[in-house]
């Protein structure tokens, strides 16, 4: 079954919005922890109301401490991925820029077009020095998409640790958020798969296909 | 270098490579070059490879499948729902790879299906499947 969507606020937003609702608790409960002491004869269950008082405290100030940290983090996780976008394109131009000029001097060497065999064999050996040095470009992005994969684990500990918290369990998460209906052509769209996701090599797609 | 010299596989055949991203085109055309095929035009997604293919006659489209704002597939459809266009032999280049699309593509008519990444063998085997 699918829940028609309702307009939500900002995510953002809602987080401040929660933030703030935790915090008028909080205190509502520091303030009552702060009353005076009943009677004698109360107290037992007053000193068992006044732990689980705490323990309600304890657990919305986790909850909102949890809350505070869920904010994005600073380094932007979109312009770190945007980079490595940037660097692996620029990066394959380069690389195929030089195996173009290393194809053209070695055909005029085979054709017997080459008027200077000595510099033509310098170029092909230059641009293959040049597709080495352009592969550096493996580093940074691996790099790069480390400190993404480090940024979204910390942020997938978070919002365990907070669903924890809260009490959430598997069968409250609603089912089938979006995505595209079955068996539309939208479906099809699933960018690449490993063999573990049910990608066909190209051997299995030529039995399927001829 | 490929094995097939220049020669054996132009005989005048006009091909267009569809794909939104440049390097992609830049490969295909690179390889097509080497088989010997040298009249390759590019577009960068179905809607602008459609607008071409009505305009000017091709012989052969190699197309990538997930491209905005017209798809490989729908381009595909469009290509064989033409009287005029639907023999035109299309080869799908995509890295799609599940079942469920490889049987799409067939079933939309795609004369041959390639899984990226793909050797310069596999797509010299599949035009020449295509073109005979």
């Amino acid at each position: 079954m699918t829940v028609a969507p309702q307009a939500q606020p900002a995510p953002e937003k809602g987080l401040a919005r929660i933030a703030g609702h935790v915090a008028a608790i909080s205190g509502e409960v520091d303030r009552l922890l702060g009353m005076p002491m009943g009677t004698a004869e109360d107290g037992d269950r007053l000193s068992q109301v006044m732990a689980e008082m705490q323990g309600m405290s304890k657990l919305l100030a986790d909850t909102r401490a949890e809350i505070v940290h869920l904010s994005p983090p600073p380094t932007g996780l979109g312009d770190t991925l945007d980079a490595v976008v940037d660097e692996t394109e620029q990066a394959a131009m380069e690389i195929m820029k030089q195996a173009e000029r290393a194809q053209a001097a070695s055909g005029r060497l085979t054709s017997g077009a080459s008027t200077d065999t000595k510099a033509d064999l310098a170029e092909v050996d230059d641009a293959a020095t040049c597709i080495l040095m352009a592969c550096a470009f493996q580093d940074i992005t691996g790099q790069r998409i480390r400190k993404v994969l480090s940024a979204m684990r910390s942020v997938e500990e978070r919002i365990a640790t907070l669903v924890a918290l809260m009490g959430i369990r598997q069968e409250d998460l609603p089912q089938d958020a979006g995505g595209a209906p079955p068996g539309s052509d939208a479906a099809l769209l699933n960018g690449p798969s490993s063999s573990a996701e049910g990608g066909l090599g190209q051997n299995a797609v030529d039995d399927l296909f001829n | 270098m490929l094995a097939t010299p220049a020669s054996e596989g132009d005989r005048g055949v006009k091909i267009l490579v569809v794909d939104d991203y440049p390097t992609m085109r830049r490969i295909v055309r690179n390889l097509l070059d080497q088989i010997g095929f040298k009249d390759v035009e590019e577009a960068g997604n179905g809607a602008e490879a459609f607008e071409k293919i009505k305009v000017s006659r091709y012989d052969m489209v190699i197309s990538d499948w997930n491209m905005e704002p017209m798809t490989g597939l729908e381009l595909l459809k469009h290509v064989r729902a033409d009287a005029a266009l639907s023999k035109t032999p299309f080869i799908m280049v995509t890295a799609e790879s599940k079942t469920e699309n490889v049987i799409a593509a067939k079933q939309a008519g795609a004369s041959q299906y390639i899984v990226k990444p793909f050797t310069a063998e596999t797509l010299k085997a599949k035009i020449a499947s295509v073109v005979g």
